[in-house]
């Protein structure tokens, strides 16, 4: 009798595995048709660098070598002078060495001005490594490109619903107006 | 027609039982034999009897040597030692006797022999001659028992 | 979906022809399917009527001419495995990537339609290599036995009323014996690749041929005693009123866990478990060698099923209209139909294959051994005892 029943038990889940085998024939592949259609990716993603200028098309980076001293793989060379006409720095020299950079975003976390940002395009397969030693230009190029998708800088921008990138509420920022209004015994645990 | 396609079965016949013989490589041999016995079928099939040719081919050139195989790479005798010129010479007397029988039976034969349905055969096997069949079985069914009781007393 | 167009200039894209990612067309996928059948169902109106008419009109029908009919047939049945195999290895690729959710190859042709083409024409293309430890002259020959043996079942199998090479009243004994050839390519191939997991494939796949032969044989004669005879257009022709698979269910049951066994397929494929042999017998099989492994592989899967619709579904048997029996429109609907049973057979053991995982070495020849072989026993006897009390 318990025979039967294994074996009634076996020819049911046969069965039941057999249907739900079938079902999954109608049903829509979720598989993204890549090189076709470009893949949705999450809103900070981080696949490659480049460098934001500022709406009026001036440097919006201040020069401040945040990011050179960030950079754990030490990929990021920049040389700089003293502005003569004002005050802060120019830029002599910005390059970021994308075939040893590891995209950990240490550098955008550092920059103070958000100018440094990553975008989403990982479309980088090159035949001549030398054309991934970005300089400021090809960086520059990347952000121009990148404009509307470029991740924002969490904490510190936002994504308007038009699409723009401003700057964040000080509330909504890490170490900002909110974080000091916090309850005391909230911060301590 | 007949007597040419016996020929060649013939010369095959004995081209791939040779190989079987000399060959030191066991694999090759017991393919080579396979081959030999499924040529043999086709003797069969000439003869007019293709119930026996069907059975020939499914005994002894399907079952048997793929038990041989099986003994090959069980044991891992891969080789043999090379046949000695008299086991070569008694090899080739028997093929060469073997060919004038077969020859003999189909130049003779010819249209003579009434093809064996195998309703006959089986009739006859289970009536005419149920004592031999019966008594072929027993010893089969010893001859399994017998290995089987062997194989365990080498395991204990 | 980013609004930002993709660069045309820095990549290489292929194109997909007649593919819209977008939407989704089933309907181009069996268009694809349905032009392989009619090409199958062509070459077998041209084997089994074509040939013997052409010669016949020649009269060349006796002879010699008749050797050369044959052997023109016998081309043509190689054509036609080609065409199968084509045929199936595009269905499995799709079906199993509809059920796991991919889409299958959909690159080349019509909905990936002539994919399997590129990979025969790429296996052709590529080196034959013989390993250094390999024995050279087996090693050539296993894909050969392998293929032959599986082709060889073409012989018996009939696509119509007395569309057959051979209406043998010994094609019973003749099946069982070529389903056993089909070990041997397969032990000839992992003993001479000089390969430890080629040497495991080729033992389990002997193990296993050998062990499920023996119901499959059982199965064979129970559907030879209901039917009287051993000729299997006799056995076809004895399932006119009603079809063996409902008096000899069990029988069936057995043969259809057999066959599984006898193709090395899913859930019984040892031989090939790629997960622990890698690819077992044929692993080191390359190129064309390679490629005809796989063929006698999908000859099987058809051939198979085939035997199933023979044995159990009435073979070619199908309502007429009024067509007279034995002309040749009556020929080729009944091929039709046969094709048509047997096309539903295969998807059903690639419905098993995309479902069932593999069992265990040692549960499959208990399987075999205690429970298979006295269930064929039973039925065997079970299917003498009706016919007795029956007819």
């Amino acid at each position: 009798m318990s025979l039967l029943q294994e074996v009634w038990q076996a020819v049911k889940a046969i069965g039941t595995g057999m249907a739900t085998v079938h079902k999954r024939v109608y049903e829509d592949a979720p598989t993204e048709f890549y090189p076709y259609v470009k893949p949705d990716l999450p809103p900070v993603s981080v696949q490659s660098l480049a460098l934001v200028e500022n709406e009026d098309g001036s440097e919006r980076c201040i020069v401040c070598l945040q990011c050179e001293r960030a950079c754990p793989a030490q990929v990021i060379t920049i040389e700089r002078h003293r502005n003569p006409e004002g005050k802060g720095f120019l830029i002599d020299r910005f390059d970021i060495d994308l075939v040893n950079c590891m995209y950990c975003a240490a550098c955008v976390e550092a920059c103070p001005v958000s100018s440094i940002v990553t975008i989403q395009d990982f479309e980088m397969s090159t035949y001549d490594l030398q054309t991934l030693k970005a300089d400021i230009d090809f960086l520059h190029e990347q952000a121009r490109r990148a404009r509307q998708w470029y991740s924002p800088k969490f904490g510190v921008e936002l994504r308007t619903e038009d699409g723009r990138i401003e700057k964040a509420p000080p509330e909504m920022q890490p170490g900002g107006l909110a974080e000091l209004l916090k309850p005391a015994e909230e911060v301590d645990s | 027609m007949s007597l040419t396609a016996f020929y060649a079965l013939a010369a095959f016949t004995l081209v791939f039982a040779l190989f079987a013989v000399t060959t030191a490589n066991m694999v090759r041999a017991a393919f080579s034999l396979a081959v030999t016995f499924f040529l043999i079928a086709g003797l069969y099939l000439l003869l007019g009897s293709p119930a026996l040719a069907a059975v020939q081919f499914m005994v002894n050139a399907s079952a048997i040597p793929i038990m041989t195989l099986f003994i090959i790479m069980m044991t891992q005798s891969r080789r043999s030692a090379a046949p000695r010129s008299w086991q070569v010479g008694v090899g080739f007397l028997a093929a060469a006797v073997a060919l004038v029988f077969f020859r003999s039976a189909v130049v003779h034969g010819e249209g003579r022999v009434a093809p064996v349905s195998p309703e006959a055969l089986g009739t006859n096997l289970l009536q005419a001659a149920l004592l031999p069949f019966e008594v072929a079985s027993v010893l089969l069914l010893l001859a399994m028992v017998g290995a089987i009781v062997l194989a365990r007393r080498r395991a204990g | 979906m980013n609004p930002i167009p993709i660069p045309e200039d820095r990549h290489f894209r292929p194109r997909l022809l007649g593919y819209d990612p977008q939407k989704s067309r089933p309907w181009l996928e069996r268009l694809v399917y349905s032009a392989y059948v009619f090409v199958f169902w062509l070459i077998v109106i041209g084997t089994y009527a074509g040939v013997p008419a052409l010669f016949e009109a020649l009269g060349w029908n006796a002879g010699w001419g008749f050797v050369l009919m044959r052997a023109l047939q016998v081309v043509l049945l190689f054509l036609l495995s080609a065409v199968i195999a084509l045929l199936l290895i595009l269905v499995l690729r799709k079906y199993l990537g509809k059920v796991q959710e991919r889409y299958g190859p959909m690159h080349y042709g019509p909905a990936g339609g002539i994919q399997t083409v590129f990979d025969a024409l790429k296996l052709l293309a590529k080196e034959d290599f013989v390993p250094a430890a390999a024995d050279v002259l087996t090693f050539r020959l296993a894909p050969a036995v392998t293929f032959v043996a599986s082709f060889a079942m073409f012989a018996v199998v009939p696509f119509a009323s007395g569309w057959v090479l051979a209406d043998t009243n010994v094609g019973l004994i003749y099946l069982i014996a070529v389903s056993t050839l089909s070990a041997y390519g397969v032990l000839l191939g992992g003993v001479s690749s000089g390969n430890k997991w080629a040497l495991i494939g080729a033992l389990r796949a002997g193990a296993q041929m050998v062990s499920y032969e023996i119901p499959l044989a059982l199965v064979f004669l129970t559907v030879a005693v209901w039917a009287g005879s051993l000729s299997l257009g006799r056995i076809v022709d004895a399932q006119l009123g009603l079809w063996n698979v409902l008096p000899l269910a069990l029988s069936f049951v057995l043969y259809v866990i057999a066959s599984l066994a006898e193709l090395k397929h899913i859930p019984f494929d040892f031989p090939e478990a790629e997960s622990e042999l890698i690819a077992g017998y044929n692993v080191e099989y390359s190129g064309m060698s390679f490629a005809f492994f796989f063929l006698a592989e999908f000859v099987e899967l058809f051939l198979l099923p085939a035997l199933i619709v023979v044995f159990f579904f009435g073979g070619w048997h199908g309502p007429l209209f009024g067509l007279e029996p034995g002309s040749l429109a009556a020929g080729a609907l009944e091929s039709l139909y046969f094709t048509v049973k047997t096309a539903v057979w295969v998807w059903i053991f690639l419905w098993i294959r995309a479902t069932l995982p593999r069992y265990r070495d040692d549960q499959l020849m208990e399987f075999a051994w205690k429970a298979m072989i006295p269930l064929a026993l039973f039925g065997l006897v079970l299917a003498a005892y009706l016919r007795l009390i029956w007819r």
